[in-house]
């Protein structure tokens, strides 16, 4: 018999706050993460802004583990924080029982660290301190996140790309539904690397102004850095007082169309989204509201304009990117933008997508997202998208938790 | 879950045939794969670009979809603990030298891990559900759990399920300053990919009847208690064992626990990595199927094994269970 999926816990850490109180403070203020390079040691700085987490790495240490000594990569500083907040946020349940899950989307794994590494040992191949390739690997990470909940159950990592988040989520709605888990944390974490800035900045996608996502004027993304997880119980061990939400639908799929870009049609986004809603036992126009992929970039953005286009025909739902906020958090966004969907869910709001002004012209210059922070909203169903490089698109379905 | 093709690149001569008869040892504690000539179904101009990761991958899923008669896919789904190595190292390695600047995004762009599940998909215009795990020496148990859930969800007949870890020099040097590589426990290197099916054909290997993983378990009763639930919930006795297949230097926890069955360690075939497990899946897939070059390799004495565990486990962290069966 398959079980409901319950989310009953929320943590983020974001560009634009350490907890969900400030992530959600400078949305009422419309105050975007984006911001001047201040903790990366590029020489991008000042060209390409950065959503960076407004902390160093011994601050994180100390947020982390109470410790500022403590030698850890960032990602897996940035992951335990946001893990920690959604285990407390879900009452912390029982966790060493082996029935719990811990599964956390990443890119980069330890790769801010190994750069530092790899600077020696490329000058002399005994040089450097070669523990640190300990931490270089993606599971790392995740591994710390667990050892950090005291987890025993099936801990494992999803690397692809910037779906990898959302793809966890759905690994964990999965298990439990069959019984096999009554719980996880699932969600994603990834920190800025000159890897990754240098990467996106020679595939020329970088906006080296503010992002303006699903704008005629775009001209591509800010990366950000963060984490975002959340928790899923099964209806068996939710506790009633403790539900946030429900997750009803989740859809993976493939564009299998090019290893960066984005069918012009996007065939991958369009079965992601109608294989969700389809799971969800919905029809598309119930729902209420769409977290877009919305990175920034005139492919993603187009791209993803056109999907929505064939699976909501003239009647598009209000939508918007919250990556204006927090930029692309890659490996992390499924997760960070799972819990901006169950919050909107839970408070009744849309957050704005921030310095939109003109709509697409090949979207027929009608897809205008929503620009200011909407309250009192009555949602039932919000549809989240991550798309990501390797062709790999997902969709997710939450659906209000009402006392009835 | 029955397997209905496999691809295996090992160092052993395993691609065009099941077991090359004459054994290949590890030379300075490293194994290297024996690599078929991609030629033949990947275009040379994409060839070029292509790393080793990636070539593998995609041979051994020809080779996997080719045995199972090239059956429709519905999920496509690989383990790499390593990731595209080369290209990560070739990005890097650039960005350091030139100082971040007169970069190229090739390298960058075939470094993420997902890149050989995504050319799969592109090389087959396969539009289906696609994942890539990362969860070091479980990553492709990982793979093997997905695809039994999409089989659980009804969503598929036919998955492409692969585990792809590759070797470079440079990581050949940081892996002998982790004191991994050793003399008599060299490294290795392998890719190995099957179509599993929720159809039992007249050419499935065997089939998968247990997959587990564990994380830090808190002593060894935890194991042995899961080795034995695995194998009762498998609809087996612990008498129905006949091989165990170990990749673990010290096999003393799986062969106390079960006693009559025969264990070989199979990584004097392909060496030490994450994704040691699909090999062992592989080879002892065709020992179930009989094949007596691959039994010979492994040094297993029962003439007809039906009931094969793989038990692997690094570092007591992750450990993984699968149990292969006779169809």
């Amino acid at each position: 018999m398959a079980k409901r999926i319950f989310i009953t816990g929320t943590g983020i850490i974001s560009s634009i706050g350490k907890n969900l109180t400030e992530t959600l403070d400078n949305i009422k203020t419309s105050n975007s993460g984006v911001d001047k390079i201040q903790y990366l040691k590029t020489i991008h700085n000042p060209n390409i802004p950065l959503c960076e987490v407004k902390f160093s790495n011994r601050e994180l240490a100390k947020m982390a583990y109470g410790n500022t000594e403590r030698k850890a990569s960032r990602t897996s500083l940035l992951g335990i924080i946001a893990a920690q907040e959604a285990w407390r946020t879900a009452g912390s349940p029982e966790l060493g029982d082996g029935r719990t899950g811990v599964f956390s989307g990443n890119t980069v794994g330890g790769m801010d660290l190994t750069e530092l590494f790899y600077a020696d040992f490329m000058q002399d191949e005994l040089a450097g301190d070669i523990k640190t390739m300990l931490t270089h690997e993606c599971a790392e990470s995740t591994e710390r996140i667990a050892d950090s909940l005291g987890a025993t159950g099936m801990v494992s990592t999803i690397s692809t790309a910037c779906s990898s988040s959302a793809n966890t989520i759905m690994l964990g709605a999965r298990m439990i539904k069959h019984g096999l888990l009554d719980r996880a944390i699932v969600g994603g974490v990834d920190s800025l690397t000159k890897f990754t800035v240098n990467g996106f900045n020679v595939l020329q996608i970088l906006d080296h102004q503010y992002s303006q996502p699903f704008d005629q004027n775009r001209r591509g993304l800010n990366l950000g850095e963060g984490a975002g997880f959340i928790v899923l119980e099964s209806e068996d061990t939710a506790k009633p007082e403790s539900i946030l939400a429900e997750l009803v639908g989740y859809a993976n799929s493939n564009d299998a169309y090019h290893q960066t870009a984005s069918s012009p049609d996007g065939t991958g986004a369009y079965l992601a989204m109608k294989g969700a809603i389809e799971t969800a036992g919905i029809t598309p126009d119930k729902i209420d509201y769409v977290n877009v992929h919305g990175t920034g970039t005139n492919n993603n953005d187009l791209s993803e304009g056109f999907a929505m286009q064939r699976i909501f025909d003239e009647k598009i739902p209000k939508f918007s990117s919250t990556k204006a906020f927090t930029g692309h958090t890659l490996g992390a966004s499924g997760g960070i933008e799972a819990v901006f969907s169950v919050v909107a869910l839970q408070k009744g709001i849309i957050y704005p997508n921030l310095r939109f002004e003109t709509p697409i012209e090949d979207l027929g210059g009608k897809m205008i997202p929503e620009t200011q922070l909407l309250e009192n909203q009555n949602l039932n169903y919000i549809l989240s998208n991550s798309f990501g490089f390797g062709g790999n698109t997902s969709s997710l379905v939450f659906k209000a938790f009402k006392d009835s | 879950m029955y397997i209905n093709g496999i691809g295996n690149i090992s160092p052993q001569n395993t691609y065009d045939q099941t077991m090359g008869e004459g054994l290949v040892a590890s030379e300075n504690a490293f194994f290297v794969c024996q690599e078929p000539q991609y030629k033949q179904f990947i275009q040379k101009k994409l060839l070029r670009r292509m790393s080793r990761a990636v070539r593998m991958g995609l041979a051994v899923a020809h080779k996997a979809l080719e045995e199972a008669k090239n059956p429709a896919i519905d999920g496509i789904i690989t383990g790499t603990a390593w990731g595209c190595v080369k290209d990560t190292e070739k990005f890097l390695e650039t960005i350091i030298e030139n100082n971040e600047q007169y970069l190229t995004p090739t390298a960058f762009v075939q470094s993420t891990h997902n890149t050989v599940a995504g050319q799969i998909a592109l090389m087959h215009h396969n539009n289906c559900y696609n994942m890539t795990y990362v969860q070091g020496a479980v990553s492709f148990e990982s793979a093997l759990i997905d695809a039994s859930l999409l089989f659980m969800d009804g969503k598929a007949k036919n998955v492409l399920v692969a585990g792809i870890d590759e070797q470079t020099d440079r990581l050949k040097v940081l892996l002998k300053r982790l004191s991994c590589a050793q003399g008599n426990h060299p490294m290795g290197e392998g890719a190995a990919c099957f179509v599993l099916s929720d159809q039992n054909k007249e050419n499935s290997y065997a089939k998968i009847t247990a997959v587990n993983m564990l994380y830090r378990p808190k002593d060894k009763d935890i194991v042995k208690n899961s080795i034995l639930r695995e194998i009762k919930n498998a609809g087996l006795e612990l008498a129905d064992i006949d091989v165990v297949m170990s990749g673990n230097t010290d096999a003393s926890l799986e062969q106390n626990l079960i006693p009559d069955a025969q264990v070989v360690a199979y990584k004097k075939l392909c060496g030490e990595y994450p994704t040691s497990t699909a090999f062992a899946m592989a080879v002892g897939a065709k020992v179930i199927h009989g094949d007596a070059n691959t039994k010979i390799a492994l040094g297993i004495n029962n003439a007809n094994p039906e009931n094969i565990l793989i038990y692997n486990q690094h570092q007591n962290i992750n450990h993984s269970i699968i149990i292969l069966s006779k169809v």
